[in-house]
């Protein structure tokens, strides 16, 4: 069976759903599967939206060189404008847009446009969505957001697992917590070495970079007494390293759609994790005192928390523990998207 | 600098034009620039498909990200608008010049198609005439964009191998070896077709995937039919070492497209290996390394001519040894390397 795996991107810069892209089709081809992918650019401008979605939706991809292509996965939106008989969306992210313009008052010079650029967007994705002979989300808060801006209804929430050789593994619990995800909680670079100051002073923090392009705010200010370790940059590997050896992991950015890697990385390390606020938008991955701990997204509520923590390791190991068995009992393991995608 | 590198994509076909632009793209890499590649899938048929690549590759929008610069390879993705575009013009659309009125076109010759044929002229009179710069992979191509065009490329860049390394002298074995994507336009079944005609033990190997399954059964059929199941060996698709590998042990490789763009990586992997080339007098692009009774064989497309140059080879071993030798000499004179590509298009 050919299947095509198709996804937008922003050149030139960090884009997680390709990494999901990625890792799908590994797995696709460890199963035996012939799996290629086709990613093509996407420009954020949403005024272009509609000649880019166009654009999308008059290329082929239901053969190549004459062979039948089985099946069209597609990963970031709008690539579920692409053409195929035989689409399955997983739905990884849905454009921000929607939220900007219907909380902004349409100023007077732009509103015709902005209200016709929002339309085409809204019309192009339902009319391409529902073509889709499946839809799953990456999260409840994705499917929320379609049922809410699109009135489509998903089939089930699929969270991207880690790949099936990732190297994290549970490990004893040492006297750091660490952040591995986005680290900027609405541009409060200092938030960090804030909410470290209302810790036990020997709480220690370890800062971890995703890769390159992430930028750390606050990586540059002043440690709390050479409590913060920024480390950079680190291979998935070091991380697994990092991840094995921390006791908690802290999840900053609120509000995302879709849940970052951080989380399966700390569910599959047996460590707890601390969340901001509504963090990832849905409470269904991580839920306070099941598998880790939420808190108000102020600098002395994450303090508090961490040396909540820090006091009752035991606590921390069994929320731990809870979060590994999350992988299982939700189903979060590629024979169950594959076999949902395939369906 | 940023660059973005455009190219079409045919999913799940990988030849020699992907593993170009891959090493051209871990080549500017290595330069200190930061890369992306864009890849464009392209469906070329039924026609209507053709005019509809053409406006998504004007539509797509390949600035997003900010490039500094876009390089370009093939059709339509060089269409894409830019304001510093370069192009290292690897083929036009073939099927609309010089394949046009041949059986490797593939296209009807009807009066909607005749339109098409035409808007993609137009277009690439538009777009290839106002390019910051334009190189060509070969003379042939260069030719044809005057022929066709009336454009004049600002030079040919030759494509190096990725991995030469690999690739070095070894015993000369009891067969011929053919290593490149299956399909008709590459003409193995003449090289099948050949083996009915060859009176010495030699055998034919051909390495490969099919581009469509079809030419794959095609290939095992005349195999069948011509009763050479002991004599023409299918590999399918093998790794570069594996390939690297077989080319040592070979008496010859043979490369036989029709009207080729370039001479093709076969070419150059036969000469870094000090084998002998057979190619075809209308293979196109292997002419311009390819020299009969120099470091080859040039012969009329057929299979009787095929079946008797490799017959003179495995028949005058110490002669196919010398014209291997001349092949791995050409390399050299013709200074095929990255650092000219580099420089040419990036300054």
């Amino acid at each position: 069976m050919r299947i095509l795996i198709a996804s937008t991107f922003t050149p030139f810069a960090s884009n997680a759903d390709l990494r999901v892209a990625d890792t799908l089709r590994r797995e696709l081809i460890r199963r035996g599967y012939n799996c290629d992918t086709a990613l093509l650019p996407f420009s954020d401008r949403w005024s272009d939206y509609a000649s880019q979605t166009t654009a999308l939706r008059l290329i082929d991809v239901t053969e190549s060189c004459g062979n039948r292509i089985d099946r069209l996965i597609t990963i970031r939106t709008p690539a579920h404008a692409l053409r195929h008989p035989h689409k399955v969306a997983w739905f990884l992210d849905h454009n921000r847009t929607y939220d900007r313009l219907d909380a902004r008052p349409l100023r007077n010079s732009d509103a015709l446009n902005d209200r016709h650029g929002r339309d085409m967007m809204r019309y192009s994705d339902e009319l391409y969505l529902t073509e889709c002979r499946h839809i799953y989300s990456g999260s409840f808060a994705l499917a929320n957001r379609l049922q809410d801006f699109n009135g489509i209804h998903h089939d089930a929430v699929l969270y991207p697992p880690l790949r099936e050789d990732h190297p994290f593994r549970p490990g004893p619990f040492g006297d750091y917590f660490l952040v591995a995800g986005r680290t900027d909680p609405n541009g409060r670079a200092n938030f960090l070495s804030d909410a470290l100051a209302h810790t036990d002073p020997q709480v220690k923090l370890v800062v971890a970079n995703r890769d390159a392009s992430d930028g750390v705010p606050g990586a540059r200010t002043p440690t709390v007494s050479g409590r913060i370790r920024y480390i950079g940059a680190t291979s998935e590997e070091e991380r697994a390293e990092w991840t094995a050896g921390c006791c908690g992991i802290i999840v900053l950015v609120q509000n995302l759609e879709c849940h970052g890697a951080e989380i399966f990385e700390a569910f599959q390390s047996a460590k707890p994790i601390l969340a901001l606020g509504s963090c990832n938008g849905d409470a269904s991955l991580v839920g306070h005192n099941e598998n880790g701990f939420i808190c108000s997204p102020t600098p002395e509520s994450l303090g508090h928390a961490m040396t909540a923590f820090w006091q009752n390791r035991e606590a921390g190991e069994a929320l731990g523990r809870a979060g590994r068995a999350c992988l299982t009992r939700k189903g979060i393991h590629w024979d169950r998207v594959i076999g949902k995608l395939l369906a | 600098m940023r660059v973005a590198i455009v190219n079409v994509q045919c999913p799940f076909v990988r030849g020699g034009a992907e593993i170009l632009a891959d090493s051209f793209a871990q080549r500017v890499r290595g330069r200190g620039h930061t890369v992306e590649q864009i890849k464009i899938p392209f469906k070329w048929y039924p026609v209507q498909a053709i005019p509809e690549h053409i406006l998504a590759c004007k539509l797509l929008d390949v600035g997003v990200g900010d490039p500094d610069l876009v390089i370009a390879f093939k059709f339509p993705a060089y269409l894409c608008p830019f304001p510093r575009k370069r192009l290292w013009l690897f083929h036009q659309f073939r099927q609309a010049y010089e394949l046009w009125g041949t059986p490797f076109c593939g296209l009807p010759d009807t009066a909607p198609m005749r339109g098409i044929r035409a808007m993609i002229h137009a277009a690439d009179n538009r777009e290839l005439g106002s390019v910051e710069r334009l190189f060509t992979n070969s003379k042939i191509v260069a030719q044809r964009l005057r022929n066709g065009n009336g454009i004049e490329a600002d030079g040919v860049l030759y494509p190096p191998h990725d991995r030469p390394e690999l690739f070095g002298p070894g015993p000369f074995g009891d067969y011929f070896f053919y290593p490149s994507r299956l399909g008709s336009v590459k003409r193995q079944h003449v090289a099948v077709e050949a083996m009915a005609h060859v009176r010495s033990p030699f055998r034919l190997v051909i390495a490969g995937k099919p581009d469509a399954d079809e030419y794959g059964e095609q290939l095992l059929a005349t195999i069948e039919r011509l009763n050479l199941g002991d004599r023409v060996q299918l590999l399918g698709w093998i790794t570069e070492e594996e390939k690297a590998s077989w080319m040592r042990g070979s008496c010859g490789a043979i490369y036989i497209p029709y009207d080729e763009d370039s001479y093709g990586f076969v070419t150059l992997e036969a000469f870094h290996s000090h084998k002998p080339l057979i190619t075809f007098t209308d293979s196109g692009g292997t002419h311009e390394l390819v020299e009969h009774g120099h470091n080859g064989a040039v012969v009329e497309p057929t299979a009787e001519a095929l079946a008797e140059a490799m017959e003179r080879i495995w028949n005058d071993k110490p002669r196919g040894r010398e014209l291997g030798d001349a092949g791995h000499a050409t390399l050299g004179q013709k200074m095929i390397s990255w650092d000219t590509i580099l420089d040419r298009l990036l300054d």
